[in-house]
């Protein structure tokens, strides 16, 4: 038997070196696109901190939980102010969301028929025509089992695949 | 000395066989391709000939008669030529106006169809002159777009917006009435869905020209 | 001269398999290979949904989707708003909630012996509204069914089905029979909002 062994050394290394080879390639190859195109490398912001992302300087991010009146029993809301001062071209992001980690993470989107009164100044995206810094002012509706921890999750496709994750304390 | 019976009809079958192969051994191998090409185009020509056959003429249907396939029913009630028809989901330009054709669908299928779009009920019906139609909305509560449940009837008008100098009172719309097949996706596709609308029916109806439109409004916005 | 062949250790004479055994061997591969063949789903069944059974008053949890069918009514008319309607309406009263991320109801489907009614888009419904994790929404969804049928095996399908697709994603399903559900005559939709307003 060590006779067999012996004479298909040089194959079975092959084996050995290009199977995981051709699979890890393979692999890379499916996933570089996916990752490449989509917010899969999160910055971290603390609270209090400001970072530059696609161009823009974001943060500091500051929230507070909040009462309004459209607000069913047994929830909360969290509102998230983001500062934002874009940068040249003005930076275009996705609608933020709000994550919770934990077991089960749970994300909501920011909801804006709570029964806030309407302020011409409030903005809740980001704008593609300002050019001096503004803010966001974002409400989330969570239940009140949600307890965080919380982050906010700010992507833009310019700054792909990277996304700003600033932790959010209410 | 006679030979056993077995051997003997042996022998008589490989003798009539010999024969059949002398025969064949005589005739020229190049006369069997023209045989053969005689006994095709004879047999071809007892068919029919090689040219295509003439499709059969279409079904011509009354105005009113209603079109039964596996796939729906369909009764085209009227064609009204309208200046426009608030609530049937087609705004008209200048210049134009509305086409609106009446009518009353049920649907024979086991799952619900969709009105317009691929394997709807406007592709089991087309009109000589028009493309899809823009939009297609309930008579009765001028719902946009209505999906037809199952063995439920339903009374739809599809309406195309149209140059005001292509259509007049009294012109002759021909309508082409589809049956489609029921295809289960496979492979790469999945579901059922209804393709491949072939003609099998045609009905003329007369255009009504109501003018400003007194009568033909798609229900009530409430 | 007869030269003497060396001294070999006599190799071993080489055993073949016997004929019937090796016949038994690959008739029992086939026959085995029949067996897999068999019970492999095919692609439909190895991508359906995976069902979660529901009853009435009782909460159904699925991978992202929370569903409590309240009440389960027939009538001949129905309104909702301003609108009404006259058929055969089979009425449902529902919360539903998601559980991960904020996703629409797409599907929400009355299965009747085989003939699948979709929840009717002529009334404003809960059908095709937005969920949100954890925070229930209330609503109704109603389904219009042809004159005379009043009886059969009904199953209410309600799904997230992104662009439709329910494959391999959490149902929740109700069955129940037609010919038990509670006719009232007259009734209206509830109106689609927050559960604990």
């Amino acid at each position: 038997m060590t006779g067999w062994w012996r004479s298909n050394a040089i194959a079975l290394g092959a084996i050995v070196l290009l199977v995981p080879a051709t699979y890890a390639a393979l692999t890379w190859n499916e996933w570089s696109a996916i990752l490449q195109s989509s917010d899969s490398r999160p910055i971290a912001l603390e609270p209090g901190d400001t970072l530059e992302y696609a161009g823009a300087t974001i943060g500091p991010v500051t929230s507070t939980y909040s009462e309004l009146p459209s607000a069913p029993r047994g929830t909360k809301i969290v509102t998230v102010t983001v500062k934002i001062d874009p940068g040249g071209p003005p930076i275009i992001c996705d609608a933020p969301v709000l994550h919770e980690s934990g077991a089960d993470p749970r994300e909501w989107k920011a909801s804006s028929d709570l029964g806030r009164d309407w302020d011409p100044d409030l903005r809740t995206f980001c704008s593609s025509e300002e050019t001096g810094p503004y803010q966001l002012d974002l409400d989330y509706l969570v239940p009140d089992d949600a307890s965080g921890p919380f982050t906010l999750e700010l992507g833009s496709a310019a700054g792909r695949p990277e996304f700003v994750s600033a932790v959010v304390d209410p | 000395m006679s030979e056993p019976p077995v051997a003997e009809r042996t022998r008589a079958r490989r003798r009539r066989l010999t024969w059949l192969r002398a025969a064949g051994d005589r005739v020229p191998t190049a006369w069997f391709a023209a045989i053969g090409t005689g006994v095709f185009l004879l047999a071809t020509a007892a068919f029919g000939g090689l040219a295509t056959a003439a499709e059969p003429p279409l079904a011509q249907l009354r105005p009113g008669t209603t079109h039964v396939n596996d796939m729906r029913s369909l009764t085209v009630e009227r064609a009204v030529l309208i200046d426009e028809l608030p609530g049937s989901g087609t705004s008209p330009d200048k210049g134009e106006r509305v086409l609106a054709i009446v009518v009353d669908v049920e649907n024979h299928w086991t799952e619900p169809l969709r009105p317009e779009g691929t394997g709807s009920v406007a592709e089991s019906f087309s009109v000589a002159g028009l493309d899809e139609p823009s939009s297609s909305a309930r008579m009765d509560d001028a719902t946009i777009g209505p999906v037809l449940q199952p063995g439920v009837p339903a009374q739809v008008v599809y309406t195309w917006a149209v140059d005001a100098e292509d259509f007049a009172a009294g012109d002759h719309l021909v309508v082409t009435l589809n049956d489609l097949s029921l295809y289960t996706g496979s492979f790469v596709t999945s579901g059922t869905s209804w393709q491949d609308p072939t003609p099998s029916a045609t009905m003329t109806l007369v255009i009504k020209d109501v003018g400003a439109g007194v009568d033909a409004e798609a229900g009530d916005e409430g | 001269m007869k030269a003497d062949a060396p001294p070999v250790t006599a190799a071993p004479a080489a055993r073949r398999l016997p004929m019937w055994a090796a016949w038994t061997i690959g008739i029992g591969c086939v026959v085995i290979a029949w067996f897999v063949a068999l019970v492999t789903p095919d692609a439909d069944t190895a991508q359906a949904p995976f069902v979660v059974s529901a009853a009435v008053g009782e909460s159904a949890t699925g991978r992202n989707i929370e569903v409590t069918v309240t009440d389960v009514r027939r009538a001949e008319h129905v309104a909702a708003g301003g609108w009404s309607a006259e058929g055969n309406w089979v009425v449902v009263d529902v919360e539903a909630a998601s559980v991960l991320s904020e996703v629409q109801l797409n599907r929400a489907v009355l299965v009747v012996d085989g003939t699948q009614f979709s929840a009717s888009e002529r009334p404003d419904s809960i059908r095709q509204a937005s969920l949100t994790a954890g925070i229930p929404l209330s609503g109704s969804l109603a389904f219009e069914l042809p004159e005379g049928l009043d009886a059969g095996d009904a199953s209410l399908e309600i799904a997230l089905a992104p662009r439709g697709d329910t494959r391999l994603d959490s149902m929740i399903v109700l069955p129940f029979e037609l010919a038990e559900v509670a006719e009232v005559g007259d009734t209206e939709l509830l109106a689609t909002e927050w559960t604990n307003l």
